[in-house]
């Protein structure tokens, strides 16, 4: 068995780019001056010190008015007058090479009197350009409220915290990727969440090893619990309010600088089907919408392999006043069902992708040119039976009710075997697909947490929450789940009484 | 690990024999009727009706007859295959009919190779033709797109209001059973229509009598409990009035069944006055005269279709099951040694709750 063993190459650490290692402050002038946007400005008017700093990462507004007049309408001796007389804070005197690296990298500026002396002084002024709060897009809800998160990490927390205004909200901070030194929060509240979940997802996230982390779905995937599961195990969500509602149950979130998502854990099969908007409306109404959605979702994954295997090993199965339609409608199709289904499913992710790479407006005639015009033609050219036609839309139209967009294109995606088992042995080759999801759904888990937990293992106190939204006044405890410290949400008693005015 | 990726890769290549054959749904035809004729002692026609539908879906299907006349009826099947462009499958059969001089001859043999078709659902309906089938099913209705949705629609409403119910369930069931025999409604084809005329009464598998569509409807009440049906009742000096079954029941009480068995079985009729031409029904005691007369008009009539079923030795309704169900030690031959000399009594009770809403 030679052929299945390979060797493992030994691993190559990159040092080439990497700060470790010796460097001298020499050498790292040397590499910093070589970028055009690094400038060194030798000040010399009562004292004389030199300011580096990279052009396109520190505010210039803030060196020319905050900075200069401070430093240079007064005789200064040392860097620690310089500390003394600066009105700011956050500064580092340091003569540690590999510490001016980093920060100077970051945007701070760097403040020396002497120009090959590696001691500096390093004053933080990092700019950054921040997109405007805008309204959440792809979890958009009618009522509540309208923000989403911005690329910025300090600001999506501020959007957090101030929903959470108590000192127990705690934000740990991590640097991950070799490169990009991304800036990645672990936020929970303190006391209620399951210390055991907090410290899995802070080593998951020490543990990435990866050079680049530009967006929090990186450490979904890196920190997800099976990497090759179709099944996304953490909640992406653009909404602080979700966020903060979560976290309020015992959930960690993961938020990382530059994405404008966070994810939550751990976290429930169930929780994918639920729209934050559920609990903006009455609980009777998100209940029922809440289970339209899950059937919507059945119907999604079965309706066009159930289709296939009742036509080509069921006729038994088709209602009475449906044979002559349905046979009328495949009498001149030259393909066998599956390859008509495989086909009609085939054109709605063309059409779907295509819609999704062009801007919105070229979307739109995308949509109607394929929806409309190749829909009709294809019936009419007696390509396919436009009682697939039918089905096939819905289906795509079913599995876009799933709030969540990762799990709409699991879902959009699952069908393909189902399609596959159908046309090999009928509904017991569903059935069988069925059994194969169901036991891969059992073995999932986020963040070391059951997947399918209220379900298996049942948790009846947390089904309140779950395939229905009991009213406010029923959830009184927190996700049992979860592990929380503290269960208790609320005192039952005083949530259920109705006080009228007398009382 | 390899070995064992290699042997399930392996297994399932061989496997892929084992897939089950498919049938497309375009690619077969489809049986929607069969009708059995007889034509000589050993001799069977099969006749299968299909529904071919047409190009387009507004155009109703063509109905066609395939006929072959064999011993068996499979090789029946086999013979019309010859003159068919697409393999036939009776999955979707919905009706099998019986020519009655068949009927009286015996037809489990025909019902038994529909009974093992694993692909035949037990909701088949059967029932028994007064006259050929073949010219039954060939005769296109004006009422329906194919003689095999006319029958199904027919029998289906039918089998609600006027005959009891039957399928190849309840055949084969009655067949089996001790104690008890089955019945299959009785149709006959009258120009372009075709009509349910009775109920056919069965002893083991031959038809051994019949009874007409008005006592049809008796029987259903001795039978089991319902919800419609119309029953007309003569009323003093030629008048008549008809009373529409709103909710039957019916209730058996066996005595000394291992001596000398008596039956007496209760009939509850909860009725609405849906028709009668010159009685004024508002009036409450009137109300109370045309109970009365339709409990000596029903239990007049169906005194005699018991004795009818006892003369030919039928226990369509099943007492003997029913007896045996209340009976310790129940002793099946004593019974039906006695059964045609068992007094029973049928008493109607009529009671009118409604008179329309003009009352």
């Amino acid at each position: 068995m030679i052929f299945f063993k390979k060797k493992k190459k030994k691993q190559q650490e990159s040092n080439s780019v990497s700060t470790k290692g010796s460097l001298t402050f020499p050498e790292l002038m040397k590499k910093l001056t070589a970028s055009a946007d690094f400038s060194t400005v030798k000040q010399s008017s009562l004292s004389t010190f030199y300011i580096s700093y990279y052009k396109t990462l520190v505010n210039p507004e803030f060196v020319h008015r905050d900075l200069l007049p401070y430093i240079t309408e007064i005789p200064l001796k040392n860097l620690d007058d310089i500390q003394k007389h600066l009105p700011l804070d956050g500064m580092v005197k340091t003569n540690d090479v590999h510490d001016i690296a980093n920060k100077v990298t970051a945007g701070f500026i760097l403040i020396q009197m002497n120009k090959d002396d590696p001691e500096g002084l390093l004053v933080p002024s990092l700019s950054t350009e921040n997109r405007q709060i805008s309204i959440p897009e792809t979890e958009f809800s009618v009522v509540g409220p309208k923000e989403a998160f911005v690329e910025s990490l300090d600001t999506n927390l501020n959007l957090i915290r101030k929903r959470l205004p108590i000192p127990e909200f705690t934000v740990k901070e991590v640097r991950v990727g070799k490169l990009s030194k991304t800036r990645v929060a672990i936020i929970y509240i303190d006391g209620i969440a399951d210390e055991e979940n907090v410290n899995t997802a802070i080593q998951r996230v020490n543990d990435i090893e990866y050079d680049h982390v530009v967006d929090s779905s990186y450490i979904n995937q890196m920190i997800s619990d099976n990497e090759n599961s179709p099944f996304p195990q953490l909640i992406d969500t653009e909404r602080p309010d979700r966020v903060a509602s979560v976290l309020s149950e015992g959930k960690v979130a993961i938020m990382a600088d530059g994405s404008p998502h966070a994810l939550t854990g751990p976290t429930t099969i169930v929780e994918f089907f639920s729209a934050f908007e559920d609990y903006f409306l009455n609980w009777t109404l998100a209940s029922v919408i809440r289970l339209i959605r899950l059937m919507a979702v059945m119907f999604s994954v079965l309706s066009s392999p159930l289709y296939v295997a009742v036509l080509t090993f069921h006729y038994e199965m088709i209602p009475e006043n449906l044979l002559a339609t349905l046979v009328a409608s495949r009498n001149d199709i030259p393909f066998p069902p599956i390859l008509e289904a495989i086909v009609l499913e085939l054109s709605i992710e063309l059409l779907r992708e295509a819609g999704a790479r062009l801007p919105s407006k070229v979307g739109q005639t995308i949509g109607i040119v394929g929806g409309i015009v190749i829909g009709t033609a294809a019936v009419q050219a007696g390509l396919t039976s436009n009682v697939l036609l039918i089905i096939v839309a819905l289906a795509a139209l079913a599995s876009f009710t799933t709030p969540v967009y990762q799990m709409s294109n699991t879902i959009r995606l699952l069908r393909f075997p189902f399609l596959l088992f159908a046309q090999f042995l009928g509904l017991l080759g569903v059935a069988i697909c069925f059994a194969f999801i169901v036991s891969h759904l059992l073995k999932l888990t986020s963040l070391g947490r059951p997947y399918i937990a209220p379900l298996y293992p049942l948790r009846a106190n947390d089904l309140k929450d779950a395939l229905i939204r009991m009213p406010f006044s029923m959830q009184n405890s927190r996700p049992s789940l979860l592990r929380p410290q503290d269960k208790a949400r609320m005192n039952k008693k005083r949530a259920t009484a109705k006080h009228d005015i007398e009382d | 690990m390899a070995k064992k990726k290699l042997l399930i890769i392996f297994t399932l290549i061989l496997l892929t024999g084992c897939f089950p054959s498919k049938k497309i749904l375009e690619d077969v035809q489809l049986v929607s009727a069969v009708g059995y004729d007889y034509k000589s002692n050993n001799q069977v026609e099969l006749n299968g009706m299909v529904a071919i539908p047409q190009r387009g879906e507004d155009i109703p299907p063509i109905s066609q007859v395939f006929t072959a006349t064999t011993n068996t009826s499979k090789m029946a099947r086999a013979l019309e295959q010859a003159e068919s462009p697409k393999p036939f499958e009776i999955g979707r059969l919905e009706i099998a009919l019986y020519n009655n001089r068949l009927a009286e001859k015996g037809i489990y043999d025909l019902v038994d190779t529909l009974q093992r078709d694993p692909s035949l659902g037990r909701d088949l309906y059967m029932a028994i033709v007064n006259g050929s089938t073949k010219t039954l099913l060939k005769q296109q209705y004006p009422l329906s797109e194919t003689p095999s949705k006319y029958l199904l629609q027919l029998l289906d409403q039918n089998m609600k209001a006027n005959i009891p119910k039957s399928n190849i369930h309840d055949f084969l069931y009655r067949y089996y059973g001790k104690g008890m025999d089955p019945n299959l409604p009785l149709i006959e084809k009258q120009g372009d229509r075709i009509r349910v005329v009775g109920t056919a009464l069965l002893k083991d598998d031959k038809m051994v009598g019949q009874l007409k569509l008005e006592d049809s409807f008796l029987l259903k009440l001795l039978m089991e409990p319902f919800e419609k049906g119309i029953y007309e009742v003569k009323f003093k000096n030629n008048q008549f009035f008809t009373i529409q079954n709103l909710k039957s029941k019916v209730e058996y009480r066996f005595k000394d069944v291992k001596r000398s068995p008596s039956v007496d079985i209760f009939v509850h009729v909860k009725g609405r006055v849906s028709e009668a031409p010159k009685i004024p029904v508002s009036d409450p005691s009137l109300i109370e005269q045309l109970e009365r007369a339709t409990e000596i008009a029903m239990n007049k009539r169906i005194n005699k279709i018991v004795k009818k079923l006892q003369k030919a030795k039928v226990d369509t309704i099943g007492l003997g099951d029913l007896a045996r169900s209340r009976t310790r030690g129940f002793d099946f031959k004593h019974w039906d040694d006695q059964y045609p000399d068992i007094p029973i009594n049928v008493k109607v009770n009529v009671e009118i709750i409604q008179a329309g809403i003009t009352e």
